[in-house]
């Protein structure tokens, strides 16, 4: 591995956080706050840390290597989640909120250890949304765009980052593709913030709000979220832009590159939408049975509930911790469906759950006829034997994971059983409120800090997919090459 | 598919189970019970279905081919609870829901009860329902195979239908060897076990019906409290240790007779089934003695039992553990999943199973960063065939999604997210107590009707291994084979 590369590299992503970190500052002044010290330290240790990383001398071979493209990736994630929790740090929480309150951020979980969020200057609370919003699209996404040496194998990173398993290019030179994203993120952003503005929002919130919805994040500027704002258009207009964002941005820019009948054409949205309105309907019935809600209320509140659970936002309403046992369950089991490929959503994904299902199916099938050759397509493409191996060890080590964490979360203080598998599937699925000590409208203030640091491991572990973390667990990932 | 030769093994069933309603029937009468005509009535039911069946069926035509496998395996399933079922409901004890629900959980081995009250019920009724665990444990496809002259081509098509474990390896070349083989060992550890229940106390009636119980690792027992009812360490321990072997691999046994004792530990599965009671065991004993409720001894003591009562799907009960800790709970569901040993009458996902899933997983983790390498699975020194742990991986995910999807069920019933879990996750596993309202010294009589229709499901599903009651679902299994 080439150790000076990464470290160059990693230096270039500690200038572009120091540099972004700026905007808070700038904020802060806007705003008249008091506090402004606070910004210019992480600034100026991530802007010093950057020119000594990257003035390391560099003997570049023309590509990244593999291991340098898995190590670059999980290294930078750490790095700037430890330099993300630095503002906070000196704003005066303690070690544990912070770290886990920059790594919810940046990997758009939007759990949150603030509990009086009111009472933060707002300086902070537009970071904690830029942190979702620059996680949202990934930042080394954004930094292929910058930094012209990855060059021809940006492909490596771009399959680490935007993980999936769709990452069916569209074009020929992947940075195209990451430009034709970032804009598409860029202006769904912009239009979200246009019509939040439209109905009655300031502008600071309508920014904060957007960029929170379109990274599928769902940090709150106000305890009661959504609902603080009590307008049904507000909420409409969220609930389209997060089911938005909780499809294939690949797929988007091929619609709109070849006509919109290509959506259509796609099972893995259409299978999206039809999880969506299964357990909205689940969900409603047995609301509108319970006698919590009138009809259409129930109808209304578990499509928002839904959508919100399905792209990993974590956006509610209403408390469902208090709905009925059915509905609550239903909730569980989406924490782990997730959203589409491609987007900026967390949990198992839609398309691995298509495929698996197809593979046992015809499995089924091929113990009746064992000569049998199993083919499996997904709109209309075939799935390589080895990315259903892939997926199926994706699959083991998400349910294998998640049982681990729930046995230790239990461990730690105050978590009862239900907490525990609450926590551990919504953190590793990158929601954030979950059940009873952490349901809608609390704050994972009250949890011990183990507990803490155990979320912020599975929010890594679920942002970054599990195996680009894992990786560096294999001590052949460290070894020299020379054997190989 | 041949129905006539499916007629004729179903029509051979219903006599069989005739004859073993004999053994409660003598008791009956020499105990001069009121359920006499219960168990008349239920063998006239049975010769004349018997005697329906076997005249439509015909065993001359051509051999059994997969399809008649499955088809015997599965519907016989169905037609030997459904048999089982009657004495209950002639007696008036249950309704026939609920006596559908007892005797599924007795030939699935499972020993969840619907019988609020044990203690009140006629003996002779008791000795039925321990005696179902024992005829299901060691499977009535191979019984079958051992007896039935009719069977020789086509008996491993059936033998694999019914018989448990990730592959149709076996230790004798012939099936039906193999299967006269395993009742042997089956009645060889029953009497043992008998034995020294009636030396630690018991009184031979009682000592008939645990052994029954604990070789087929199914969990009914004579009193409600189950065998803290003893207070009784050495009990506790002899039915442990018991509960133990019936959680092996029989197989395995039978090379012990041939080869020596060593082959237990050159025995992956077995070694890990071992290491799991023991790790468990500790970790559990230790969280029970750090929260202050048991001394050091009695922690140890309730905390082996319950491990191993679990891990080998048994459910016997020796401490009410749904007041345990948290995590000691969380542990007990975890070991619900796992299961014993492939080759046992132990339910789950098996041991091996997990075994080759983590090697898999771990395997091709090493395999992203050095792509050529081939990957190369080995248990016990063998290597695991590719389409094996294809079978394996979707066996996995079928599991999950199916637990997922019968907890779905099971939560419309009212149920809170707790209980359902607990409970699909112990009857899909044939484990029998679970948590909450189902817990250690509850019953599942409080759940309706449609719920314990759902939990009948769960415990087949789980008893058949999945598959071969799902390839029933496929169009393909009921078509002609004309095409293939």
């Amino acid at each position: 591995m080439n150790v000076k590369l990464v470290m160059y590299i990693l230096g270039k992503v500690c200038l572009a956080f120091g540099i972004s970190l700026m905007l808070p500052f700038i904020a802060a002044f806007y705003f008249n706050e008091k506090q402004t010290v606070e910004f210019l330290l992480p600034i100026a240790i991530s802007l010093l840390l950057g020119i000594f990383m990257s003035r390391m001398k560099v003997e570049y071979r023309g590509h990244l290597s593999l291991r340098e493209g898995l190590a670059l990736v999980g290294f930078s994630w750490l790095l700037v989640c430890f330099l993300g929790a630095l503002p906070y740090l000196f704003f005066g929480f303690d070690f544990s909120s912070s770290l886990f309150e920059s790594i919810s951020g940046f990997t758009t979980t939007g759990a949150t250890s603030i509990n009086d969020l009111e009472a933060i200057p707002s300086s902070l609370i537009l970071w904690r949304s830029l942190t979702q919003w620059f996680g949202g699209l990934g930042i080394i996404l954004i930094f292929i765009t910058l930094v012209p040496q990855v060059g021809s194998s940006g492909e490596r990173l771009f399959t680490a980052e935007l993980h999936g398993e769709s990452t069916e290019r569209i074009m020929p030179r992947i940075k195209t593709t990451v430009y034709a994203i970032s804009i598409a993120y860029m202006t769904a952003t912009f239009i979200l913030t246009l019509i939040l503005c439209v109905l009655n929002m300031t502008l600071f919130e309508a920014v904060n709000y957007a960029m929170t919805t379109i990274s599928t994040g769902g940090f709150c500027m106000q305890k009661d979220g959504i609902a603080h704002f009590n307008s049904t258009a507000v909420e409409v207009v969220i609930l389209l832009f997060m089911l938005f964002s909780g499809g294939n941005y690949v797929l988007y820019y091929k619609a709109y590159k070849e006509g919109f009948k290509k959506l259509w054409q796609d099972t893995e949205l259409m299978a999206y939408i039809g999880v969506i309105l299964f357990f909205t309907c689940a969900m409603a019935i047995n609301l509108f049975y319970s006698n919590y809600y009138r009809l259409s209320e129930s109808l209304y509140y578990s499509f928002f509930q839904s959508v919100s659970t399905i792209t990993t936002t974590g956006y509610y309403l209403q408390n469902y911790n208090g709905w009925p046992e059915f509905s609550r369950f239903c909730i569980l089991l989406m924490m782990f469906v997730g959203g589409c490929a491609g987007s900026t959503a967390g949990g198992i994904k839609v398309a691995r759950l298509l495929i698996m299902f197809k593979l046992s199916w015809a499995e089924l099938k091929r113990t009746l006829h064992p000569r049998m050759v199993i083919d499996i397509k997904l709109s209309g493409n075939h799935i390589a034997p080895n990315m259903v191996i892939s997926i199926s060890r994706f699959f083991f080590f998400y349910i294998a994971i998640f049982v681990f964490a729930t046995l230790f979360l239990s461990l730690t203080d105050k978590l009862g059983m239900l907490d525990s598998i609450g926590i551990a599937a919504s953190c590793l699925a990158n929601i954030g409120p979950a059940f009873d000590i952490v349901a809608p409208f609390s704050s994972y203030a009250d949890v011990s800090a183990g507990a803490k640091l155990i979320s912020c491991l599975l929010m890594l572990l679920g942002r970054l997919e599990i195996f680009s973390l894992l990786i560096f667990l294999n001590p052949d990932f460290w070894r020299g090459t020379k054997n190989w | 598919m041949n129905y006539r030769l499916l007629s004729f093994f179903l029509g051979k069933l219903c006599n069989t189970c005739a004859v073993s309603f004999c053994l409660p029937l003598l008791l009956s009468i020499f105990l001069n019970e009121d359920c006499v005509y219960a168990f008349l009535q239920a063998i006239v039911t049975s010769i004349c279905m018997g005697f329906v069946f076997v005249k439509f069926g015909n065993s001359e035509d051509a051999g059994i081919t997969y399809r008649e496998g499955v088809a015997i395996a599965g519907f016989g399933w169905f037609v030997i609870t459904f048999l089982g079922s009657l004495p209950y409901a002639f007696a008036g004890i249950l309704d026939p829901v609920s006596a559908f629900f007892e005797s599924v959980s007795g030939f699935t081995t499972t020993g969840a009860t619907a019988i609020s009250q044990i203690e009140v019920l006629p003996r002779s009724l008791l000795l039925w329902r321990s005696l179902t665990h024992w005829i299901g444990g060691i499977g009535i496809i191979v019984v079958f195979i051992a007896f039935l002259p009719q069977v020789a081509s086509g008996a491993v098509h059936m033998f694999n239908a019914e018989v448990t474990g990730p592959s149709s390896e076996r230790v004798l070349p012939r099936i039906k060897t193999t299967a006269i083989a395993l009742c042997k060992i089956y009645l060889f550890f029953t009497a043992v076990e008998m034995i020294m229940l009636c030396l630690a106390g018991m009184n031979v009636f009682e000592a008939i019906k645990h052994s029954f119980s604990t070789i087929a690792t199914g969990g009914f027992s004579t009193y409600d409290t189950s065998v803290t009812h003893f207070e009784s360490p050495l009990i506790e321990g002899i039915i442990t240790v018991f509960m133990i072997i019936a959680g092996g691999n029989f197989a395995l046994y039978y090379l012990i007779g041939e080869k020596g004792p060593r082959v237990l530990w050159q025995d992956t599965e077995f070694k890990v089934y071992i290491s799991i009671i023991f790790i468990v065991t500790a970790a559990i004993g230790l969280n029970l003695y750090i929260n202050n409720y048991f001394n050091g001894i009695d922690s140890f003591r309730y905390s082996i039992f319950q491990v191993v009562s679990i891990i080998s799907t048994t459910g016997f009960v020796s401490n009410d553990f749904d007041i345990w800790p948290p995590f000691s709970k969380l542990c007990l569901v975890l070991l619900m999943f796992i299961g014993g040993c492939a080759g046992s009458t132990a339910g789950a996902i098996k041991v091996s199973r997990i075994v080759v899933l983590t090697k898999m997983a771990f395997a091709h983790l090493k395999r992203t960063i050095h792509p050529s390498m081939v990957v190369d699975i080995s248990m016990s020194g063998k290597t695991v065939p590719s389409p094996i742990v294809a079978g394996i991986v979707r066996f996995f995910f079928l599991y999950i999604v199916l637990f997922a999807f019968l907890t779905f069920l099971i939560a419309m019933t009212g149920l809170s997210v707790m209980d359902s879990i607990g409970i699909i996750a112990a009857t899909i596993s044939s484990v029998g107590p679970a948590l909450g309202v189902a817990g250690a010294t509850c019953t599942y009589a409080d759940i309706n009707s449609f719920g314990k229709i759902v939990i009948s499901i769960a415990m087949l599903l789980g008893r058949l291994e999945l598959f071969t009651l799902l390839v029933l679902l496929r169009p393909e299994f009921w078509r002609s084979t004309r095409n293939w």
